[in-house]
């Protein structure tokens, strides 16, 4: 009997092994059709996976991130924070800030042949403010528009807003007449979702949701430059163990979103560059100013006090970021530089045996699907209970913290989350997070101080810029002054490139970086 | 037989509404607002309201229930308020990936555990049998997650047999016609854009299949053995039947039943799991998509999901049961006396 089984066995493990033979092949890794060759094109590994391609919703980074390199804008701003013409060569306020008027180059064209003129403005500010989604957020004092001729626009405003021109450099422009044939019941919303019109240098050509873009270069672009790879890809890759072997093997040449561990895996790797850019990013903890103990200043700060900053940036962020020293990112303009916190534990227990909280829970709203936010929650636990709190944590989505924070009662004590300005103003950003007007929205600490909100809501309306900058400090110091948040950290944007791509430097537009700037240096 | 199958299809009609009906309800116990997702981190209230009525989240909860049931039946599942794209289309988009994926799981589950069953079998109690039961037990407790990661490093990373991730190699992508790779380069009568698609679906399968493969594995194992201790395994020894048919027509047939079973309720499990591996090799599955509409709460893209993993379950089970039916006389006679009774 013995015998007949071993004969048998060795029959089976032959199937077997024939079996697991036949699901044999090939390697390798990658991509989408594309016309151009593999060493005229720059594959871009990112967990940046855009839901649509319709520009409107610009106003996510990972949307933006893709379409970026197929649409042009009216402005840009430059490395400096300065805004730089795009489309738009000219633009002029009226005395009062009511109104403006654009005027548009003359020499491009979109994808589809058609020039670009005052009409496709009209029609792309038109739309957003229709559909009221994504970066109509950042347009709700546009009321209407006329184009005068082809290259001259007449934009009229609900009202005074001195930073309207910097919101239109996160608005794309459509080509009209193409969109309008896909035009449907959603205003071309479907169709825009998967296909482009856009003037920019890239075209869209093939698209496949959650997996990958194909970008192919745009030769009668007016900014056309034969430096840029023949073709973009863009791969849809939300692993960071994923993007870093993708990157050793060859897989993809640029990626965004690996994480610490990995990326100290890549730095000996021959071939690859870490290149840190400037990030528009901050990472707050929100304090509800207006229930439960939070509601004490002292509390505040003791919590501001309590936590291990230092220990932050060189154990979560692998000292890939810098403490946080105001209210927004370094990079952005007229912004108040208040020196990174330092803790200070004595003083923090000191402050809260005074306010009585000794002892006392809190609890913290927190994504712990992020990384840097489900290791700074921790931290903050442990660094809270050596003051005598405790901390209890609340994992959310984006939108269940959103849902709570709309009223007092279930806005949790902490919340933290990042935040940062869509373009390089520090006033819209400070007004939307700080204003009184926006408690139950986004206003996330429940803030509300009369005199920031005079100060917030007279700086957007003033025109002179150096006066709106006096007001806009004065908002910050004093926001500052109330232990509003509990300012954490910037985290660098780590690009890794492989050698013989470049060209990629820091763009206050873009969360990640601006696909356009990408160039073959081999 | 007629009357039995469509009794079990208006059980699968009742089941999938059932299941749609409790995951229409949780969703709106869940926190959160998709009407301000859709709208954008910064919009207005004035915007977010725009929103809440162009995707008929302003009407009261039972109405909106009786709306999307409505819809459906007429195949529309509404508006996503991530993609602003129907859900409908967002699914047939995603469907394919994840479809293909478990079929081809499913065959590598089938050709690998129902041999290491038998053999450990056949081999009871020695070495191959206590290494395998090992195996089974590893297989079966071992995080899906961590095995997709532990695969590609090994032999994708290190070893570089298969590629690390993605659908298909650079530029060797079929033009798309029916989302299924495979059956795409296939049509566009390419071998090797069919063998760069199939070496892109082995180690996401084959991490899937682990735990599926341990269930099956000890399945086919415990009835054999069971089979060939019993007294007509004995009988046709006695008389003289060679060891592969002993093994393979008494021992191996009897354990089809159950194993077909398994296999067609592991059909559905797969759809739902195959989330846990297309985020590590990077394939846009129905996973993928499910998990980003929970993420930002998106109702109907849920909803579309759900709806979709629970007629593939509940298919894969109506297809067991008729295939059982018409192969296994016994099976026959029980069922079709009790939807006579």
């Amino acid at each position: 009997m013995r015998t007949t089984r071993t004969r048998l066995a060795t029959a089976l493990i032959a199937a077997l092994a024939v079996g697991a033979l036949t699901t044999a092949c090939a390697g390798g890794s990658g991509t989408a059709p594309t016309t151009a060759a593999r060493d005229e094109t720059v594959i871009i590994g990112t967990g940046a996976t855009p839901q649509t391609l319709d520009p409107v919703l610009a106003s996510d980074v990972q949307t933006d991130f893709t379409v970026g390199g197929a649409y042009d804008k009216l402005i840009d701003y430059d490395e400096d924070g300065a805004i730089v013409p795009m489309l738009a060569t000219e633009w002029v306020y009226n005395d009062d800030a009511t109104a403006v008027t654009v005027t548009l180059r003359d020499d491009a064209t979109f994808h589809s042949g058609n020039p670009v003129t005052a009409a496709d403005v009209v029609y792309t500010l038109d739309r957003i403010k229709a559909l009221g989604v994504g970066v109509a957020s950042f347009l709700s004092s546009y009321a209407s528009s006329t184009a005068v001729d082809d290259t001259t626009v007449e934009i009229a405003l609900s009202g005074t807003n001195t930073t309207f021109v910097g919101a239109l450099s996160k608005v794309y422009i459509l080509d009209s007449a193409f969109v309008s044939e896909h035009e449907g019941d959603d205003h071309a919303q479907a169709w825009l979702a998967t296909n482009d019109a856009g003037s920019g240098p890239y075209v869209i050509t093939d698209y496949t949701a959650n997996q990958q873009a194909t970008l192919e270069r745009y030769d009668d672009s007016w900014r056309f430059d034969e430096a840029r790879p023949a073709s973009l890809v863009y791969r849809y890759i939300t692993e960071s163990s994923t993007l870093r072997d993708e990157l050793k093997s060859g897989g993809v040449d640029v990626a965004t979103g690996i994480v610490g561990t990995d990326l100290d895996a890549l730095a000996s790797v021959d071939g690859l560059e870490a290149q840190e850019l400037p990030s528009p990013l901050q990472l707050f903890v929100m304090m509800n100013t207006q229930e439960g103990i939070t509601a004490d200043p002292r509390v505040r700060e003791a919590i501001k006090l309590a936590y291990d900053y230092d220990g932050h940036i060189a154990s979560i962020l692998s000292g890939r970021g810098s403490v946080a020293s105001g209210l927004v990112a370094p990079t952005v303009a007229c912004r108040v530089d208040a020196g990174p916190t330092e803790q200070d534990v004595d003083e923090a227990k000191a402050l809260l045996e005074e306010a009585g909280a000794v002892g006392a829970t809190v609890t913290m709203a927190y994504q712990a699907q992020i990384p840097e936010h489900q290791k700074a929650a921790t931290l903050l636990q442990s660094n809270l209970k050596d003051i005598g709190l405790t901390l209890e944590l609340q994992t959310v989505t984006y939108p269940e913290y959103v849902a709570m924070i709309e009223s007092p009662e279930t806005t949790p004590d902490l919340g933290l989350l990042w935040d940062f300005p869509y373009y390089p103003e520090i006033g819209p950003m400070l007004f939307r997070v700080y204003d009184s007007q926006f408690i139950g929205q986004t206003n996330y600490a429940l803030y509300s101080n009369p005199e920031v909100d005079a100060l917030l809501e007279e700086g957007i309306s003033t025109v002179d810029p150096d006066a709106a900058c006096d007001l806009f400090t004065q908002a910050q110091e004093q926001i500052l002054a109330d232990d509003v948040s509990v300012n954490v950290s910037n985290p660098v944007t780590t690009i890794m490139l492989r050698d013989g791509v470049g060209g990629i430097r820091y763009s206050p537009t873009y969360q990640l970086f601006d696909p356009t700037m990408l160039v073959v240096t081999e | 037989m007629a009357t039995y199958i469509a009794k079990r299809l208006g059980l699968a009609l009742l089941s999938v509404w059932g299941i749609i009906t409790i995951v229409f309800f949780m969703t709106k116990l869940i926190p959160g607002d998709a009407a301000r997702v859709a709208a954008g981190r910064t919009a207005t209230a004035e915007q977010i309201a725009q929103a809440r009525e162009r995707l008929g989240l302003d009407l009261p909860v039972v109405e909106q229930y009786l709306v999307f049931l409505g819809r459906a039946l007429r195949g529309d599942l509404g508006q996503s308020a991530s993609t602003h794209q129907s859900v409908v289309s967002d699914l047939s988009a995603t469907v394919p990936t994840t479809l293909q994926l478990v079929v081809v799981t499913m065959i590598l589950t089938v050709i690998i555990a129902v041999p290491l069953g038998a053999v450990s079998a056949a081999l009871r109690d020695r070495a191959p049998d206590v290494s395998a039961r090992i195996l089974f037990v590893l297989a079966g407790g071992v995080p899906v997650f961590w095995l997709a990661i532990l695969f590609q490093w090994g032999f994708a990373s290190t070893l570089g047999w298969l590629p690390i991730s993605g659908a298909n190699s650079f530029g060797m992508a079929p033009p798309p016609v029916t989302g299924f790779t495979l059956v795409d380069s296939l049509l566009a009568g390419s071998p090797p854009m069919f063998a760069d698609s199939l070496s892109h679906l082995i180690l996401p399968a084959l991490a899937l299949s682990a735990p599926f493969m341990s269930t099956i594995a000890r399945n086919v194992r415990s009835n054999m053995i069971g089979a060939l201790d019993s007294d007509y395994v004995s009988f046709a020894v006695s008389k003289g039947a060679g060891p592969y048919r002993v093994v393979l027509h008494h021992g191996l047939r009897s354990t089809m039943g159950s194993t077909l079973t398994l296999l067609g309720m592991q059909f559905g499990w797969m759809m739902g799991a195959a989330l846990l591996v297309e985020s590590v090799f990077a394939l846009p599955g129905i996973g993928t998509y499910l998990n980003q509409a929970v993420l930002n709460q998106d109702t109907f893209a849920v909803l579309g999901c759900v709806l979709v993993i629970g007629v593939v379950f509940t298919v894969a089970s109506l297809i067991v049961d008729v295939v059982q039916i018409w192969t296994d006389p016994r099976v026959r006679e029980s069922h079709l006396t009790g939807a006579r009774a």
